[in-house]
């Protein structure tokens, strides 16, 4: 039997585990016993990365305002 | 057309500095959290350049660690948020903002983007505020975003 594999990430996460010595059936069959339903379940969820960089001692949008002002100041020394 | 379907159809951009206030749940985090809810709600169209992807990644990255920036580009998919990729127009698009205006060059894309898609810049940086070439949902000292 041929299996026509249509989705070229998908193509690329089989092979990249078969390089890891995986069989591709075994890796076919991992994939039939959890259905996609289930899978979606381990995706991330947008709603976890909210404050997922706090508890630093510097502000990181203070941080990001340094680093624009020092692109700024590096420009309009060069004009 | 109701307030809802108005708000829908006018895009909202997210720059480098909401998405970091958010992940960082400083100041504005409340705000861009309303909008995420509301993009996958209501349809609320936000769109983020990956030049601003990109500025997010790199201050993970150095100011906090690797792994997290890491974190927060293997979760950015499931954002209800479409990334751009500009294209040579979108390119020299920024760079006009860039030549004409005192902005970084990562805002000029954003705003560059928001002049694209017709809509604002949600963020809580200054310069993009100050050089008023598209409007300004304002993170930095109010509580909530203007509708």
């Amino acid at each position: 039997m041929t299996i026509e594999i249509r989705k070229p990430e998908l193509e690329a996460l089989i092979l990249e585990q078969m390089r890891h010595g995986q069989d591709v059936e075994d890796i076919l069959m991992r994939a039939f016993q959890h259905p996609s339903s289930e899978r979606a379940d381990k995706r991330p969820d947008w709603r976890s990365m909210r404050g997922m960089a706090r508890g630093g001692q510097e502000s990181l949008t203070q941080a990001l305002m340094k680093e624009r002002a020092a692109e700024n100041a590096h420009d309009e020394t060069r004009v | 057309m109701t307030k809802r379907e108005s708000e829908a159809g006018k895009p909202k951009i997210i720059d480098s500095w909401a998405m970091i206030a958010w992940a960082a749940e400083e100041p504005g985090a409340s705000a861009v959290q309303d909008l995420f809810e509301r993009a996958e709600s209501d349809g609320l169209q936000l769109f983020m350049s990956v030049l601003n992807v990109g500025a997010t990644f790199y201050i993970l990255a150095k100011r906090r660690n690797a792994a997290l920036a890491e974190q927060f580009l293997n979760s950015l998919p499931s954002l209800p948020i479409r990334i751009d990729v500009p294209d040579q127009d979108g390119v020299m698009a920024a760079a006009r903002v860039k030549a004409s205006h005192t902005v970084a060059y990562g805002d000029s894309f954003a705003i560059a983007l928001a002049q694209a898609k017709g809509g604002s810049v949600v963020t809580g940086d200054d310069e993009i505020r100050r050089c008023a070439l598209v409007p300004a949902d304002w993170l930095g000292d109010q509580p909530s975003v203007s509708a």
